[in-house]
């Protein structure tokens, strides 16, 4: 199993300059890139591939679930070779989005993808923001702050092209409005520190899509449910924090179906939740319809042991979600009283129609359950 | 699969608590049994709203009905909304639909919770 890195950002804001200056570090392990356009800078020593977008809409037509086939092919592609020894072997692959692309297909497409979730982890999703620029296209385009969003490491570039005595202190914060808790690095010009490359590489410490991580860092994490919003793009992040325990049953009922009406419009999900079942804190990540395996932690990263749920948003009402999710949660409380009424379905047996053909016994005899 | 009718179990979803060992009930592990049951106990709550019912087929599917008599068997919980959606017939089933919101604030109130 190999790592993979996925680089985005808008157009113009430094992704492959930042690829490229990464590449010819020294100790570098040998990388396959994928690029999804012609970059204007050329990328030396480093096996490089280019495809143009293509996607597949999976079985179930929903165009957020998109997979990126011409990506799915190129890989595939790389790897054959590799094992007929046309090409180097390589230890990393890095796949440089398109300024306006959309790198929640990518994600999905390393989850849907049978032949990229057995060969490649992705390690990191690491979105470059223009530090001069940034701010504005932020608050202006859409595709900007999608890949801000679904980062797990936002890298600001071209810090020294600022103008004198601004500070890249009000960007940050507005990178964190858009993704609460998201890591960020500056990339300074002359050198790239450690601990980035190590980040993109997928090998600092702790996993970059650790949330309890995320949350001790995280500024918007307090305790209330703070709504951020961008101005032009309808996205806002927030977080609910949740006294009662929660029912896992109860939430994955709730979050599938979420996910199932309103994927395209949730972008992420993280959170650090206090689950009736489990002992200690469960930590939990979704980037629109993909969820990763919930990961179980053996303690808080705080004192306060409630439930914390970031959400980020294109065009839902935060009020909406939490009333909903505190409903569905509390169905639990009465699940006893109605057990007989929600059940009483429980069982087709002799006398009911499938399809308006007549069952006659219960398709699987009682003893072989 | 099912060697009576040939069904495909669906694989493991991030919802499933069975045969997990740091999923409990009160201590004791949880059965897939168990879990299917409350899982269906919980959407015919939702569903009933909409009119419909799911029920559990066999251990290995779930039947989503309308009260017309259409069926739909389907392998997993994201496969129930689906099947949702196609027996609502063009009406959309949502979760953050505030009439439905505050059918189950009613349903799950302290009054009714008591009672």
């Amino acid at each position: 199993m190999r790592d993979a890195t996925i680089l985005t950002g808008f157009l113009g804001s430094g992704k492959t300059t930042l690829l490229n200056r990464m590449l010819t570090q020294p100790d570098f392990p040998a990388s396959a890139v994928l690029v999804n356009e012609f970059g204007e800078v050329g990328i030396d020593n480093a096996l490089l591939r280019f495809s143009t977008e293509r996607v597949a809409v999976l079985a179930n037509g929903c165009i957020c679930c998109a997979v990126r086939e011409d990506v799915e092919e190129a890989i595939r592609l790389l790897t054959e070779q590799e094992e007929k020894s046309e090409i180097p072997s390589f230890g990393h692959l890095f796949i440089e989005t398109s300024g306006l692309a959309d790198p929640a297909r990518l994600i999905q497409t390393f989850s849907a993808s049978p032949v990229l979730r057995s060969r490649f982890k992705l390690r990191c999703v690491a979105a470059a923001v223009d530090a001069t620029l940034g701010a504005e296209t932020l608050n202006r385009f859409d595709e900007a702050a999608r890949q801000v969003a679904l980062a797990d490491t936002v890298i600001l570039t071209k810090t020294d092209l600022m103008e004198e005595g601004r500070s890249v202190g009000p960007l940050l914060n507005q990178i964190q409005t858009v993704n609460p808790g998201v890591r960020t690095t500056i990339a300074h010009p002359q050198d790239l520190p450690d601990t980035l490359v190590q980040h993109l590489l997928g090998n600092a410490g702790p996993d970059p899509r650790d949330p309890a991580i995320a949350f001790m860092r995280g500024s918007s994490a307090d305790g209330r449910l703070n709504i951020h919003h961008l101005l032009d793009t309808g996205i806002s992040s927030f977080c609910l924090t949740l006294s009662e325990t929660i029912d896992w049953t109860a939430f994955g009922m709730w979050l599938t179906w979420l996910l199932h009406r309103h994927g395209a419009s949730v972008l992420r999900v993280k959170g650090l939740l206090n689950v009736a079942q489990c002992g200690g804190p469960v930590a939990f990540h979704a980037v629109q319809h993909m969820v990763y395996p919930p990961e179980h932690l053996d303690h808080w990263p705080t004192e306060d042991e409630t439930s914390r749920l970031v959400f980020i948003v294109k065009d839902l009402d935060p009020a909406l979600v939490e009333r909903s999710l505190q409903a569905f949660n509390r169905l639990t409380r009465v699940e006893a009283r109605y057990a007989r009424e929600w059940t009483r379905h429980k069982d087709i047996g002799a006398g009911s129609t499938v399809r308006g053909r007549p069952i006659r016994r219960p398709s699987t005899p009682r003893w072989m359950r | 699969m099912c060697g009576l009718c040939a069904a495909l179990n669906a694989g493991r979803a991030w919802t499933d608590t069975a045969g997990r060992p740091q999923f409990s009930n009160a201590g004791r592990p949880i059965r897939t049994s168990d879990e299917r049951d409350r899982l269906v106990r919980l959407v015919n709550g939702v569903l009933q709203y909409y009119g419909l019912t799911v029920s559990d087929w066999g251990g290995s599917s779930y039947m989503v009905a309308n009260p017309a008599g259409q069926n739909e068997n389907v392998y997993a919980l994201t496969g129930i909304w689906e099947s949702v959606d196609k027996l609502l017939a063009g009406r959309k089933a949502d979760p953050l639909d505030e009439s439905l919101i505050k059918i189950l604030e009613k349903l799950a109130s302290p009054r009714n919770e008591n009672a």
